[in-house]
C-alpha cells in the first residue's frame, strides 16, 4: 500500500515538476524577450542609421564620384533590405545572417582602412608643401600690399586667415586620421 | 502501472528536449545579435573613415583654391 501510494506521488511529482520547470522557463523568456525588445528599439536607432549610411555609399566606399564630386547622392545598395537584429535574412538562418554580415563587415572594414590609409599619407605628405604655399603666399600680399587698393588687400587677407584655419582643421582631421591607423 | 512509468519517463525526456531545443534557439539568437553588433561596430568605423578622409580631401582643396585666389591678381 505504501509502496504504491508513494510511486503515485512520485508519478505526480514527474508530471508536476516539468511542466512548473516549462512555464519558470516560459516566464524568464518572456521577461528576456521584454528587455531584448526595449533593446532592440534601442538598437534600431543605431540600425536605421547604418542602413541609412550604408544606403548613402557604395560598396567600394570613398570618396568622389566619376565627376569628380564628394559622393552625397543616395544610391541604394541593399534593395531595401532591412538590418533588425536577430531575425532570418536572405535564405539564411539568424546566426549565419548575423555571423555572414559580420565577415562581410570585416572584409569591408580591411578595404576601407587600406584606402583610408592611402588617402591619408598623400595628404601627409601634402601637408608641408601646403604649409610652405601659405607662408609664400603672406610673404607675397605683404609685398604687394604697397601695390594693392585698401580692399583688395583687405580681401586677400580675409582669404589668407580663413586659409590659416582650414590649415589647422586639415592638420587636426590629419592627426585624428592617424590616431585612427595607428 | 509499468506503463505509466514508462509514458512519464518518455514525457519528461520529451519536455527536456524541447528546453534543450529552446535553448540552442535563445544561444543561436544571441550570438547572432553579437555578430550583428560586431557588423554595426566596423560600419561606425568604416563610416568614421569615409567622413574624416572626404573632410581631408575637402579642406585640402579649399586650401588649394584660397591661395591660388591670393596669389593670383
Amino acid at each position: 500500500m505504501k509502496l504504491k501510494s508513494s510511486i503515485y506521488i512520485f508519478l505526480l511529482l514527474l508530471f508536476v515538476m516539468p511542466t512548473q520547470a516549462q512555464n519558470n522557463d516560459k516566464k524568464n523568456k518572456n521577461k528576456e524577450e521584454l528587455v531584448q525588445e526595449n533593446k532592440n528599439n534601442k538598437d534600431k536607432k543605431a540600425s536605421d542609421a547604418y542602413k541609412k549610411e550604408k544606403d548613402r555609399k557604395d560598396d567600394d566606399g570613398p570618396y568622389k564620384n566619376d565627376d569628380g564630386n564628394y559622393k552625397k547622392d543616395k544610391v541604394k545598395s541593399n534593395n531595401g533590405n532591412g538590418n533588425a537584429y536577430g531575425k532570418n535574412k536572405n535564405g539564411l538562418e539568424g546566426r549565419e545572417f548575423g555571423q555572414e554580415r559580420a565577415r562581410q563587415a570585416r572584409l569591408q572594414n580591411q578595404k576601407r582602412k587600406l584606402k583610408f590609409k592611402e588617402t591619408v599619407v598623400i595628404f601627409e605628405r601634402r601637408l608641408p608643401t601646403l604649409r610652405e604655399r601659405l607662408q609664400n603666399s603672406r610673404i607675397l600680399l605683404e609685398k604687394q600690399r604697397p601695390s594693392l587698393t585698401v580692399q583688395a588687400y583687405e580681401v586677400k587677407r580675409v582669404k589668407l586667415v580663413t586659409a590659416e584655419q582650414k590649415m589647422t582643421a586639415l592638420e587636426k582631421s590629419i592627426l585624428i586620421a592617424q590616431t585612427i591607423l595607428y | 502501472m509499468k506503463y505509466l512509468i514508462v509514458l512519464s519517463f518518455l514525457f519528461l525526456s520529451l519536455t527536456s528536449c524541447n528546453n534543450d531545443k529552446q535553448k540552442n534557439e535563445r544561444l543561436d539568437e544571441e550570438e547572432q545579435i553579437a555578430f550583428e553588433k560586431t557588423a554595426d561596430s566596423l560600419a561606425m568605423v568604416n563610416r568614421e573613415m569615409d567622413s574624416i578622409a572626404t573632410t581631408i580631401q575637402e579642406t585640402s582643396d579649399e586650401i588649394d583654391s584660397l591661395l591660388n585666389d591670393i596669389d593670383n591678381n
